[in-house]
Formats: structure tokens, sequence, C-alpha cells
């Protein structure tokens, strides 16, 4: 068979295959993927929203759970550990919302411009931020640990250590700077995109009119990023807001519960105590507040496009 | 570019320290690998001056070591192959879709007939906030 017979013979074929696509809509091929989230994801939630209103102990994990309402919202509410946890989850998400966004920016611009040097530099964060969790944890826990390389420097300068991951309510602050750590490489591959983006027209019409870097940076430059700024804000919460493997490795939401936020506090109820419905209870808890926020930026996110 | 020639020395700079922060774990990451138990755990003491070792990595491949390659780079490709499979038909289908909700869009009101062309040929416009933030 020759290669003209085969395109000759593909023609008819295509003409057929495109009409009865279209008369299906490109919706059909959604499907596949709506089937997967709906089993593997929609799924596992309801189930999690049904746990979270019926009594679920170990021995009826496998039969059917009796609903109880509310009762096990109140009573998590209620505990102490959920209080601290609740506080200890706005701490961590806005101390890696600020310093991710801010950090992120700041990391942006001083790469911003074209070298070899902020080409380097850039590739080193960016495979920081590509390495897996636990090697950033495990890294971490050992340069913050009391004969680890940060308080041994502070007593080769005679300065008293610090126990970064014991003292007082320090684990918390330190988890939270090493997720930053790793949401700030995240934050400058998206803000250089958006610098590159901008038209260098502009940035020299401001120097040209007399204004200082700074100045461009103040007046031109970051509010030309303030959608991206928001948008960034909405994934770095999200993304603060469910970290778990930090904590995991680094503290273990300890100690006490020092470092334990709402997704680590929901994982020890379920897994360590085996109060599976206290621990949905609290997982839901967590969603909830997290679609809240999501909600209220991406209000901000419409609002800025249509000014 | 002109703003850039300026802050040479804060990029300069602010290089550097990005480079002592995001270098010093992975070299410390790196270093650690080489070194022995005992010298792991003398902080300043031994980050560039210790007894190299590759015991760390003997004792790694005398562990099963293999194994869990293979399961990382099977988790890898099936993670990456389950993705294309059901991500790239629901791209193209939501590409497609997206004409429709700008048509349907309250902030441009479209031609009568290519609406409804639009309406029947794809599938049931997501209205309300999605649909809209999709389109600006």
């Amino acid at each position: 068979m020759t290669v003209t017979t085969g395109t000759r013979a593909l023609a008819p074929a295509r003409r057929r295959v495109i009409p009865s696509v279209s008369r299906l809509g490109p919706g059909v091929f959604l499907l596949p993927a709506a089937i997967y989230l709906a089993v593997l994801a929609l799924y596992p939630y309801t189930e999690l929203v049904r746990m979270s209103v019926s009594q679920v102990v170990p021995e009826n994990l496998y039969k059917p759970w009796p609903f109880v309402g509310v009762a096990q919202f109140r009573a998590v509410i209620g505990t102490p550990d959920f209080q601290q946890a609740l506080l200890n989850t706005f701490v961590y998400v806005a101390v890696v919302l600020v310093s991710g966004v801010c950090g992120g920016l700041a990391t942006a611009l001083i790469l911003w411009q074209r070298s070899k040097f902020s080409a380097f530099v850039l590739s080193v964060i960016v495979f920081v931020w590509a390495m897996p969790p636990i090697v950033n944890g495990s890294v971490w826990r050992f340069l913050f640990d009391q004969r680890g390389l940060i308080d041994s420097l502070l007593v080769a300068v005679r300065v008293p250590p610090v126990f970064w991951l014991v003292t007082g309510k320090l684990p918390l602050l330190s988890v939270a700077l090493v997720n930053a750590w790793v949401a700030v490489p995240f934050a400058t591959i998206v803000y250089r995109a958006a610098l590159l983006d901008i038209p260098p027209s502009l940035l020299e019409a401001a120097a040209v009119d007399g204004a200082r870097p700074w100045q461009i940076v103040r007046h031109v430059v970051v509010p030309l990023l303030r959608p991206v700024m928001l948008v960034l804000g909405v994934i770095t919460v999200v993304y603060a807001f469910r970290s778990f493997d930090f904590i995991y490795i680094m503290t273990y939401g300890g100690p006490g519960t020092v470092s334990t936020t709402l997704p680590f506090l929901a994982y020890r109820l379920a897994f360590q105590s085996y109060q599976f419905s206290l621990g949905a209870a609290t997982a839901v808890i967590a969603v909830v507040i997290v679609l809240g926020l999501a909600l209220v930026y991406l209000r901000q996110v419409r609002e800025e496009h249509q000014a | 570019m002109i703003a850039t020639r300026t802050s040479t020395w804060v990029s300069r700079i602010g290089g550097v320290l990005l480079l002592v922060l995001y270098g010093t774990p992975l070299v410390w990451l790196l270093t650690t690998s080489l070194k022995s138990n005992t010298d792991a755990f003398r902080g300043l003491q031994t980050l560039f001056v210790f007894q190299p070792t590759l015991a760390a990595y003997q004792r790694l491949l005398a562990s099963g070591l293999g194994q869990s390659a293979v399961n990382s780079v099977l988790i890898a490709a099936g993670a990456t192959a389950v993705t294309l499979l059901f991500a790239v038909p629901a791209a193209y289908a939501l590409a497609r879709v997206r004409v429709c909700v700008r048509v349907c869009d309250h902030s441009s009101p479209p031609s009568r007939s290519r609406s409804k062309r639009q309406a029947l040929s794809t599938a049931p416009p997501s209205g309300g906030f999605s649909g809209r933030s999709s389109c600006r």
C-alpha cells in the first residue's frame, strides 16, 4: 500500500468523525475526568461529611453508622485542642501567606535582571521547590536541631542557642517559615512570568519622567502585579492551610499541641486516637474555612477585573 | 532596562542572600550524606571539615534501594499517565466550552443566532461565578 492511498482512505473517515463529535459536543471529552473526580474526590467527601454527622468508632467502622447530627461538631469545637489548633492554623497561614507573597515578590525583583548569576540563583531555588517535602522537612529539622547548624552557629558567635523546635511558640513559627521557604520559589516563578509580561516601554517612560527604581517598583510594577498577587494569595492560603507534611516531619504537631494545625489535629483524632467522627468533623470545618477564604479572595479578584 | 542598571547592587546582594538561604540546606544535605553518624550531629564543627565516607550509600544500597526506586518510577509514570489520560480530553472540552460561557456572559450580549448554535453544540453553560471569571 502506498502513502497516497492511505491518506485517501483517511479523508472520508475524518469527515464522518468531526460532525458526530460536534453533535455530541466537546462536553463528551469532559466525561472521563468528571467520572474520575466523582468516584475519587466527590464520593470520599460525601463519606467524610456523613462520618462527621455520625457516631463512628473502630467497632462499627464497617457497619451502619448511627446518625447523631451536629453532636460531633459541638464536641470537637469545645475542646481546648481544637481551639489551639484553629489559632495555630491562622498563625501558620498568615506567616506563609505574608512571607510567601512578599518574599516571592522581592525574590522575583532581585532576579528580574537577565544575567547568568540570576539564572543560576533561580535554578537553585526552583530546585529546592521541586524537592520532596519530606527531604526539605528533614533537612530543616536537622538544621533547627539543638545540635544542628543554626544553633551551633549561634553558640559560635556567643549567642545563647534558640532551640527552634522546642522553645515556647517557636516550633509553629519555625515550621511555617520552612513552609514559606518552599512557597517563595513558586511565587517567584509566578511573579517572574508577570514581570516579563510588563512592556519595557512603560518602565522606560517612568524612568524618563524621573522615577527612581524603587518608585518604578512602587508605582508601576506593583499596581500591574496586583491581579497576580491576589490569585497567588488564594493559592498560597489554600496551600498553607492544608499543610501536613512539614508539620508531620519536623515536629509531629508538638511539643504537646504547640504546632498542631487543623488538618494535623484531624489526622491525630482519626488515626491516632481512632475518634473517626471527631476527626471527620475537624476536617469538614477545615474544608469549610478554606472554601470561605478562597471565595472571599476570588470575589475580590473578580471585582478587580471588572473595575 | 534603564531601571535595572542602578539597582545592580541590590540584585547582586539579594542574589547572594538567596543563594545562602537556599544553597546552605542543599550543601548540608549533600555533605551529611558523606558523613559518619557522629559527624552528622556536630553542627558547625563539621560543616566543611569532616572525614568523608560512603558508608551511608553502601548501607542504603544493601537495604533495598532498588525496590524503592522502582516504586518511585512506577508512581511517577502512573500518575503522569492517568493525569494526561483524563486531563487532556477535559482541557480540550473546557477550551471549547469556554466559547459558550463567553457568549452567555451578561456583560457582552451576543447575537441571538450565535448563542443558540453554541448552546446546542456544547455542554450546558456553567453559569454564575466560575463561568464569568473564566472569560474575564
